[in-house]
């Protein structure tokens, strides 16, 4: 290893871990970066040298994590090894922490591959330290405006950055989400799109659309067909700005509310294939990560045997039966993907007895709730005789609740106690869907895992504070 | 049948930070009374009838979309806009559109970006980030209205605030209330909001009228007087309401 810094960073980083992981119950994924950054800040360009075949980098605003999880699972079929922060930040400090554990002493990484999920405002910094094979970037939306600020400021602190990349890296970026593809536009690295190309799904652009006005000349964009928020087929009629033709695609879209079927299409093969997770967001999902893997040279087997048999992640419609009762777990961080996340829970007749809906406000899940009034509550008229509220900002859940004008049985729960109390009183077998942000997400593992109702918790947690980098 | 005529200016651009719920909280209170709530969106290159409308709502948006909306504003928006408040509108300005409804807004580089001048008010850029919950006190003549009607109502106003600018008020505007907690207008002079004849602006998103009732129902009597004189509005159940606002409050204390 180049330096005695670079050592004693990694050294430091191993006894770390094995300190928090022997005296706590955290999966120490991120004090050991966070303190080897501190003495070798070079340690992830470092660790990184002696990767196989070189980094993937996955960001986004909605589906970073599914993404990399489809991206893990492919390459695994394809007997490719990869380290991946897949239960930790996607900070610098992650991504320093997951590099250090599975290095040797001599600072030697035996993997192919580097496979990083990066937040948005982190993404320029990671890429002072890595040239990656890959970008993949799933989509922009608001989120945490307080924390990150505005939606166009990321695209154009991402469009600075990408003049700095070496003509060897190759962006796979979604075609349909007009911020995105945008970046391809100014760019001169090899750019692989993908997209949907089906019927319309949405009559019109929603009221919490964030990119859908023309990002060359601010006019609004003509849409011929819109499947979520501002993902579609547009095209600006003033100066001619087009959605790129994506080289991979999905068409012949069947979803249900477990998961779907479509068709997809590379410049190689087309083939049918069918997800066991549901929701229009998880076929981008599989696109992006199909895309990457074309781009690698995966095989169609390969991606094809694995995809179908990908399960969710942490809070992403995962499924846990507790005293009979069957809870389907959803993670909600934004307008967009909550209401994504209400479609699915609402598709066609569903009929729900309850409903638990927890809303925190901690650093984590953006202190501002004001995000609240951009769900479209009124989504969930006639599907739901109770909802349960629950979390720091219950109250405002209630109140956004009684606007929506749609529920006779607002019931809220104080702790998640409470919650266990209404869910096991009820005698319906109807599935209960529970939907959290991010702090009430782990709050209610950690509560299960404790009361035995689920064996271990994913040890995914934003240690301390998250800091502001880079904006 | 009394109608309340709304007038959601720059819908499609400036409807970032959830102030879209302010709309939905003046139609359901609305509707709860029997009111009926027209609401139009009127953007670029749209005209306004300066009769017509009762209220006229503006919320925030991102900095590209400040710029376009500034553009427009420059032609016969303004005017309009202006003959409006003459005429008793009620103007309901969040952040961004509180901004562009002062005098101007002066940026780091460059030209003032002049604004429609409903608020005597000025903004200029500044690297002062004031992102936080916002807890004000509600301006004295407004709870002196209120209190005969609805004695319960808090003396407060609740959200959270997220800007850089910093506004500060010429003579003809007085402030929406005293800051508690938080920065306000401008981080100095303890001030929020601004008051000028029936225009109302402020930094506080959350969005601002759910948690804050009694301010809701005072813009409401306001902008109703303008056609049909002093009307009694209905006694609304704000008990939830008004939990969340005081929830609100101890949130903000525990987090400043």
């Amino acid at each position: 290893m180049s330096s005695l810094s670079s050592f004693f960073a990694l050294f430091t980083a191993k006894c770390i871990r094995l300190l928090i992981r022997s005296f706590t119950k955290s999966g120490g994924t991120a004090a050991p970066g966070l303190y080897a950054l501190k003495i070798d800040p070079r340690l992830i360009r470092t660790l990184s040298r002696s990767l196989g075949k070189g980094t993937i980098v996955v960001a986004g605003t909605n589906g970073k994590t599914t993404t990399s999880r489809m991206i893990a699972t492919i390459l695994k079929t394809a007997g490719q090894t990869y380290v991946h922060n897949e239960e930790g930040s996607n900070l610098l400090r992650g991504v320093a922490s997951a590099l250090a554990s599975k290095s040797s002493f001599d600072g030697k990484v035996s993997k192919d591959y580097g496979l990083w999920e990066i937040d948005e405002a982190t993404l320029p910094l990671m890429l002072r330290e890595v040239e990656p094979n890959c970008i993949v970037l799933t989509n922009l939306f608001r989120d945490q405006l307080d924390r990150y600020g505005e939606v166009a400021k990321i695209r154009t602190m991402w469009q600075e950055a990408f003049k700095q990349l070496p003509s060897s890296t190759s962006l796979i970026l979604n075609a349909d989400d007009p911020s995105i593809a945008h970046l391809g536009h100014a760019t001169h690295n090899k750019v692989t799109y993908f997209g949907i190309e089906h019927l319309p799904i949405v009559e019109q652009v929603s009221t919490t659309a964030d990119a859908n006005f023309c990002a060359v000349c601010s006019s609004p964009l003509t849409y011929e067909a819109i499947y979520y928020s501002h993902i579609g087929k547009y095209r600006c009629k003033k100066c001619g700005l087009e959605r790129p033709e994506p080289s991979i695609t999905a068409s012949n879209l069947r979803m249900h509310e477990s998961g779907s079927m479509f068709t997809v299409h590379t410049p190689q093969w087309i083939d049918d294939i069918a997800l066991e997770i549901p929701g229009i967001y998880n076929i981008y999902n599989a696109l992006a990560a199909i895309a990457l893997a074309v781009s690698l040279r995966v095989s169609k087997e390969h991606i094809m045997q694995s995809l179908p048999q990908f399960r969710s992640v942490f809070g992403r419609v995962e499924r846990v039966t507790i005293e009979g009762k069957h809870l389907q777990l959803f993670l909600v961080k934004n307008p967009t993907g909550f209401n994504e996340v209400l479609h699915v829970v609402t598709h066609k007749e569903a009929k729900y007895d309850q409903i638990v809906i927890g809303i925190n406000d901690n650093f984590a899940d953006g202190r501002d709730i004001s995000w609240l009034w951009d769900v479209d509550f009124e989504h969930l008229e006639g599907h739901a005789h109770t909802i349960i509220a629950t979390g720091v900002r219950a109250y405002d859940l209630v109140v956004r609740l009684k606007y929506a004008n749609n529920h006779k049985t607002i019931a809220i729960a104080e702790n998640f106690k409470d919650v266990m109390k209404h869910i096991t009183h009820t005698q319906s077998k109807a599935p209960i869907p529970v939907l959290l942000t991010y702090t009430a997400m782990l709050a209610f593992r950690k509560y299960l895992v404790s009361q035995g109702y689920l064996k271990h918790y994913l040890r995914e947690e934003v240690r301390g504070e998250r800091w502001e980098a880079g904006i | 049948m009394v109608e309340l005529r709304i007038a959601h200016l720059y819908a499609d651009l400036m409807n970032i930070y959830g102030d879209f719920g302010n709309i939905i909280a003046l139609r359901r209170r609305c509707e709860w009374r029997g009111i009926t709530a027209v609401v139009h969106q009127v953007s670029i290159g749209d005209k306004i009838d300066p009769a017509y409308y009762d209220f006229y709502f503006f919320g925030g948006g991102q900095d590209w979309q400040q710029n376009v909306v500034a553009e427009d504003l420059k032609g016969q928006k303004t005017p309009d806009l202006l003959a409006a408040k003459a005429n008793k509108a009620v103007f309901l300005a969040i952040c961004g559109g509180y901004q562009l409804l002062g005098q101007y807004y002066q940026p780091f580089a460059g030209e003032k970006l002049i604004g429609a001048g409903i608020f005597d008010a000025y903004t200029r850029a500044s690297s002062k980030r004031m992102i936080q919950n916002l807890v004000t006190e509600l301006d004295f003549k407004i709870v002196q209205t209120l209190s005969p009607i609805s004695p319960e109502s808090p003396l407060t106003l609740v959200g959270f605030e997220n800007h850089s600018g910093q506004t500060f008020l010429g003579p003809n505007a007085r402030p929406l209330g005293k800051v508690l907690i938080g920065d306000g207008n401008n981080g100095e002079d303890k001030t929020e909001g601004a008051i000028d004849g029936t225009a109302f602006g402020c930094y506080l998103h959350g969005s601002l009228l759910p948690k804050n009732p009694h301010f809701a129902d005072y813009l409401l009597s306001l902008a109703l007087k303008r056609r049909y004189g002093d009307m009694e509005l209905q006694k609304l159940d704000n008990t939830i309401e008004y939990k969340a606002h005081q929830n609100a409050i101890s949130r903000a204390k525990q987090v400043k």
